[in-house]
């Protein structure tokens, strides 16, 4: 919808910009309570987190602590939930949801006020078929200068033939290769070099903090039919070496995904033609005050996931080219400092988080699944 | 009435009272010193010495010199002789008055003047030629009907009046009978009737920008007279018209608005254009979601409430290019009435309002072009006779060239846009005899939008009417009509190209009415009618878009009904102050077949798990029934000759409305009928009215107050997609609205500053309250409409400091839309929730905006082949960056407001209109 924008800024025939900042006022904040739990088919432990909002423009996040929490199911069977961190709630035990039984989420908060959902039941989880992806442009405000990246996809069907409801989250790994390397370290208490080992060849990982939502009746097939999911782009090095992505697709019931779909709406853009952004609220209700709004979802979802590896990428952005090699200068000798050395040569001092990996928040273990 | 100006007037009643008075003004003979001298020597020259006054407009012979041939001669002579030359006639009062004018004067204007023109005058009788009524016709007297013939002490008089120089019908010509100090107003057609007691009257007959005609009539029996208006022929100093006051004041209507194209071309256009659309919006009571948005609110309706009828043809979009401009080329409409309370009986259907527009018929004596060019469009019309006298036709064409403008913006994505739009209206008219007008009408508009990441938009109406005016006898005449209508848009979305697809979405509308009115004598009118439409439509057929699109395709089950009405009114002037009007109006509504409806538990929320199966109804079978009894009433009182109050109640009941989940009408919105989970909306309003005239100041001034509500509004549940929605019922919920307001409004039609001033406060404000929290919008409490803008404040004059240049200005203020504003947020893992008020909790920037323009006419030489006129205007003045919309964006949390302000800058546009023939033709 943001093209009907543009051509109305068009038609206004001189204007060179039309989207300006707004400030509204937001003198009556109120600070609402937000839960989030999700149960999959995944055996793990339950995770509840207990949070407030904060104004539009706050960086804070406020926790809600001290709250007593637990899960029962239609048999009754009640599962307590202990505060793990600071507003995460854990189960003791590891929990898997299983189709037909229901599940239901009870609070109360350190003030007293109790919250409950409805109660809700596991949808079957379904396979994803494929994730494809594509080296493409894509179209910016300016199009003079479209981004040039990887856009990523998925295929999914579903076993009946009934509508389904899915949401994907995304986690990225991609392979790093470390600038430079040093091979020993200046001890300046000491006043010997100390021999240090670092991997060439790095991991970084990455949660996207980005969700689409699909359902098959959207494709009219009962299929999930290359449906546009992230889009990497050459800004970032990530696509430099070798890159996976695994999708992980929830299947849902129609009111989990009209959460999903109205928060996504709301994230969006809301002009004129957009619909209307309105107040979100999921299955959690306060039992101590009716009128109490209570935002968040207690979701019980089919998980299955697919991972896709991406290499032969040209145009990646080379991060990390600031690295060098320097002259140890005296504050290094003083202080100590990382360097490259070869018999018979002076040694040069290089930073530490061009030859670590751990320094430069990657893992230097490889991944598992990495192929 | 016409003040004339005579600028040696007071001098010559001075100084001059010696000369001796000449015994006739056409026995003076003039004699010249001189072979030359000059128009304005010479008028010196014979008012000292004859004691001759003569009126005119100095601009006229300033520049004017004149060649004597011989030393002495007849005044008469010589103006006969010369006058012409220089464009201008004369006409002499007697016994000393000589008047100049630029115009062909008619000579029933001064009925006991002498005229004179290049040629003999053509003694060109007013009266109809039916000699069995009509005996004499002396200049100044008219004796209608025979002695002895007709029985009764009453009888009719009934006439067209039309314009002298063009031969169409004029409306809404005041006819007034000085002595009962009472009248009529001619219809549409021109056609006036009065039902007089036998006897001697003087009658007036006045319209805007006319010469007023005096008749002193003798009515012996029942006869007709026709009348010619011819256009003002000294508009020296101002024309006060009371023909408005007679509508505002006199008649039954309340909430009612015309706007006529004179007011359209007094005011500041938009981006160079001119539309009478857009023009209303500075009334009171019109308002529109956000600059520029299509849609319009009558009174703090939704913008699918109000009927647009183009000489009877529906129109359902009338908005090119998202609602920048109307589809209505202001060029061929001759003027518009909006009702937005008391709505003719006739009408129905919409519960907000009607926008009655009407295209000119073309002039039935000669060819005439006219054009123009603007920033955005170029645009031409033509009239002309086909058959001269009797038929003749009127084309307007305009059409964008706005890719030109597109191109050369910076934006690529702009420039890689295709954006493209004309509109067509034809009209042909006949007059078979004098009992039978024939009209033929057309009208096709087209809107065309390429986007560069994959949308296409088209859409477009196509409208005829053919319209037969047939009076019986005297007191009775109907008017029928057969309209079709037919909107279309089609939408291709190649955003994810291996999923294409394009959706079609079509209303066909076909409609017969037929309509009778009833004089039964001058004070009481029966209308009465009936009419049918059938509504076809398409609600959407989505096809893929090409061969390679894994789309599968979907088509929306067709939808068709049959709206009848029938319909009876009546008005009656109980006293000359009490006047009373009542109307009933049946309507009964069939949604037909074929249908496949499907049947959900009683009293449950339609949903898939209450669906329990489906019924199949076959062609033209009745699904779902609905009927209503719409209502009209309101009351006159003339407290005295220039104050009246009015009050007005009215029902009505509407069958149709468009799906929209989005705030202001977006261009892929579809109308949907009533079925039988979406009954119809009704709305009932009441009106209270004050009405006071400044006399003889040009200054009227009105104050009404609302109350109006309405039941059964459509709105989307949160969340849900109109597109490709085979299950409307699961996702429409309804509510009820109620609106109400006063509107202030202070006004100067004519003279050398014109305008209004109008204030109004106009709350509105909507309830969705259903049996669960999906069906419920805001905990079931009333919040305010998208169009809850309380305070409205528009100020517009126009300066006419001489007749080529002209100055206009407006101001416009008005109290923020409300919107939901994000109020908080939170994040769910990495994931940002952003927490949003409730629906209309907060309030845009209020929007206020100036606007000014200078009309510029090209010189007033009488005989040339073109005329022009330039207007440069500068929208938004200020450059306010007034807020259309406001939106949110985050970017990994970190939320940021936006305003999206559509002219946020000054808008500076120079357009050029030219027409045929001179200054003042048509």
């Amino acid at each position: 919808m943001k093209l009907k924008i543009i051509i109305f800024c068009a038609l206004a025939v001189l204007i060179t910009a039309c989207v300006y900042d707004f400030e509204p006022d937001n003198s009556d904040f109120v600070n609402r309570l937000v839960v989030y739990s999700l149960i999959t088919n995944e055996l793990k432990p339950i995770e509840v987190t207990l949070s407030r909002t904060v104004e539009i423009n706050s960086n804070q996040t406020v926790k809600e602590t001290n709250a007593q929490v637990s899960v029962i199911d239609d048999n009754g069977k009640v599962i307590q939930l202990v505060e793990t961190s600071e507003g995460e709630y854990s189960s003791i035990d590891a929990f898997q949801a299983k189709v037909g039984e229901q599940y239901k989420l009870l609070i109360t908060t350190s003030d007293g006020n109790e919250y409950e959902s409805d109660f809700q039941s596991l949808t079957q989880p379904e396979e994803i078929a494929e994730v494809s992806y594509e080296f493409k442009e894509k179209p910016t405000a300016d199009s003079e200068d479209p981004l040039w990246g990887c856009q990523f996809y998925v295929d999914a069907s579903t076993s009946a033939n009934n509508q389904t409801y899915f949401r994907y989250e995304m986690e990225e790994t991609w392979q790093i290769f470390m600038p430079l390397s040093a091979n020993a370290y200046w001890n300046p208490t000491e006043q010997v070099f100390e021999p240090v080992s670092f991997s060439p060849i790095c991991w970084r990982y990455n949660y996207v903090n980005q969700f689409f939502v699909a359902n098959t009746n959207e494709f009219g097939s009962g299929e999930i039919l290359k449906m546009p999911l992230n889009y990497v782009t050459d800004e970032t090095s990530k696509l430099l070496v070798k890159y996976c992505l695994n999708v992980k697709q929830y299947a849902m019931t129609e009111s989990t995904y009209i959460y999903w779909k109205s928060l996504a709406n709301n994230l969006g853009d809301n002009s004129l033609f957009a619909q209307h952004p309105y107040q979100v609220i999921g299955n959690i209700k306060s039992l101590s005050n009716p009128d109490e709004i209570v935002l968040g979802i207690f979701e019980v979802s089919g998980v299955s996931n697919k991972r896709v590896f991406v290499s032969g990428f040209v145009g990646a952005n080379q991060d990390m080219n600031y690295c060098e090699y320097w002259e140890p200068t005296e504050t290094d000798i003083e202080y100590g400092y990382y360097a490259f050395k070869q018999p018979g040569r002076p040694a040069f001092a290089v930073a530490r988080e061009c030859v670590d990996c751990e320094a430069a928040g990657a893992t230097p273990v490889r991944p598992d699944f990495w192929e | 009435m016409i003040r004339l100006r005579n600028k040696f007037a007071l001098a010559l009643l001075c100084v001059f009272t010696q000369l001796v008075l000449s015994a006739q003004v056409n026995d003076v003979i003039v004699k010249f010193p001189e072979k030359k001298i000059s128009l304005s020597d010479l008028i010196d020259q014979v008012e000292k010495e004859k004691n001759i006054q003569f009126y005119f407009k100095k601009e006229w012979i300033d520049s004017v010199t004149i060649l004597i041939e011989q030393s002495e001669g007849k005044l008469v002579d010589i103006l006969t002789k010369q006058m012409p030359k220089y464009g201008l006639h004369f006409y002499i009062k007697e016994p000393n008055r000589i008047y100049l004018s630029k115009e062909p004067v008619n000579q029933t204007l001064e009925p006991t003047a002498i005229y004179y023109t290049e040629q003999n005058y053509e003694q060109d009788s007013v009266f109809d030629e039916d000699k069995e009524n009509v005996i004499s016709s002396l200049l100044n007297e008219v004796v209608i009907g025979k002695k002895n013939n007709g029985l009764g002490n009453k009888a009719n008089i009934v006439g067209v009046v039309k314009d002298a120089e063009t031969g169409e019908p004029l409306l809404g010509v005041m006819v007034y009978i000085e002595e009962l100090k009472t009248g009529t107003v001619t219809d549409i057609n021109g056609n006036y009737m009065l039902n007089l007691k036998k006897g001697e009257y003087l009658i007036s007959f006045r319209s805007v920008g006319k010469e007023i005609v005096q008749k002193k009539v003798k009515l012996l029996s029942s006869g007709k007279l026709n009348i010619n208006l011819t256009k003002s022929l000294t508009a020296l100093d101002e024309i006060v018209v009371k023909e408005e006051r007679f509508s505002n004041l006199r008649s039954m209507q309340t909430g009612f608005e015309q706007i006529s194209m004179k007011n359209i071309k007094e005011l500041p256009p938009v981006a160079g254009e001119r539309d009478i659309l857009k023009a209303s919006l500075l009334l009171p009571g019109v308002q529109t979601i956000g600059e520029s948005a299509a849609g319009y609110n009558i009174r703090g309706g939704a913008a699918d409430e109000n009927l647009f009828l183009i000489n009877n043809v529906p129109v359902y979009n009338t908005s090119h290019m998202f609602g920048f401009f109307s589809t209505f080329n202001p060029n061929v409409i001759r003027n518009f009435n909006l009702f937005k309370s008391n709505i003719p009986v006739e009408y129905g259907g919409r519960i907000s309002s009607v926008f009655e527009i009407q295209t000119k018929n073309g002039n039935n004596k000669k060819f005439s072009l006219k054009g123009g060019i603007s920033p955005i469009t170029a645009q031409f019309s033509a009239e002309g006779p086909i058959v001269k006298d009797k038929s003749s036709y009127i084309l307007g064409v305009r059409s964008t060239y706005s890719n030109w403008i597109l191109k050369r913006i910076e934006n690529p994505e702009i420039r890689n846009s295709d954006v493209y739009f004309h509109d067509i209206i034809a009209n042909v008219s006949h007059s078979i005899n004098d009992n039978n007008n024939i009209g033929v009408f057309a009208y096709f508009s087209k809107d065309n939008f390429n986007l560069p990441t994959g949308y296409d938009y088209n859409y477009g109406n196509i409208g005829a009417s053919v319209n037969w005016q047939h009076f019986f006898g005297k007191k009775l005449y109907s008017k029928l009509a057969l309209i079709y209508s037919n909107y279309n848009l089609s939408v291709i979305n190649r955003e994810h190209p291996l999923n294409a697809y394009k959706v079609k979405h079509t209303i066909d509308h076909y409609e017969l009415n037929h309509r009778f009115n009833y004089n039964l004598n001058q004070s009481h009118e029966v209308k009465f009618g009936y009419s049918s439409i059938l509504y076809k439509i398409e609600p959407g057929k989505y096809d893929p878009e090409n061969a390679n699109s894994s789309f599968e395709s979907l088509h929306l089950e067709n939808e068709s009904a049959l709206e009848s009405a029938v319909y009876l009114g009546d008005k009656y002037d109980i006293s000359t102050r009490f006047g009373v009007e009542g109307g009933v109006r049946y309507s009964f509504y069939n949604y037909l077949g074929p249908k496949t409806i499907f049947n959900y538990v009683d009293n449950e929320r339609p949903s898939p798990s209450t669906l329990i199966d489906t019924s199949y109804y076959g062609n033209f079978k009745p699904v779902k029934s609905y009927s209503a009894l719409d209502i009209r009433f309101s009351l006159r009182f003339l407290v005295n000759s220039s104050s009246s109050v009015k009050f007005s109640y009215n029902r009505i009941t509407q069958y149709l409305f468009l799906l929209t989940n989005t705030i202001a009408i977006s261009p892929s919105d579809k109308w949907k009928l009533s079925d039988n989970y979406s009954p119809p909306t009704m709305g009932q309003q009441y009106n209270l009215g004050f009405y006071k005239d400044f006399m003889n100041s040009g200054i009227e001034a009105s104050a009404e107050i609302y109350y109006k509500t309405s039941t059964n509004l459509k709105d989307f549940k949160n969340g849900s997609e109109p597109e490709m929605n085979q299950h409307l019922e699961r996702d429409l919920i309804t509510g009820i609205g109620r609106t109400y307001g006063i509107e202030l409004m202070l006004k100067k039609n004519y003279g050398k500053l014109s305008g209004w001033i109008n204030y109004s406060y106009s709350k509105s404000e909507v309830q969705f309250k259903g049996s669960s929290l999906e069906e419920t919008i805001n905990n079931g409490s009333f919040f305010p409409s998208n169009i809850d803008k309380p305070h409205n404040i528009n100020l517009t004059t126009n300066l006419k400091t001489d007749r080529r240049l002209s100055f206009s200005a407006n101001f416009t203020y008005s109290t923020g839309r409300p919107g939901t504003f994000m109020e908080s947020k939170t994040f769910i893992g990495n994931i940002p929730i952003l927490n949003y008020s409730d629906r209309n909790a907060r309030r845009l920037p209020d929007y206020w905006r100036v606007d000014v323009a200078v009309n510029l006419e090209g010189n007033l030489i009488r005989k040339k082949p073109v005329h022009a006129y330039w207007t440069f205007s500068i929208y938004n003045l200020t450059g306010r960056k007034n807020a259309y919309s406001v939106y949110f964006t985050n970017e990994n949390g970190k939320v940021t407001g936006h305003k999206i302000s559509i002219f946020a800058q000054p808008v500076f546009t120079l357009s050029y209109n030219f027409k045929l023939g001179n200054y003042a033709s048509n």
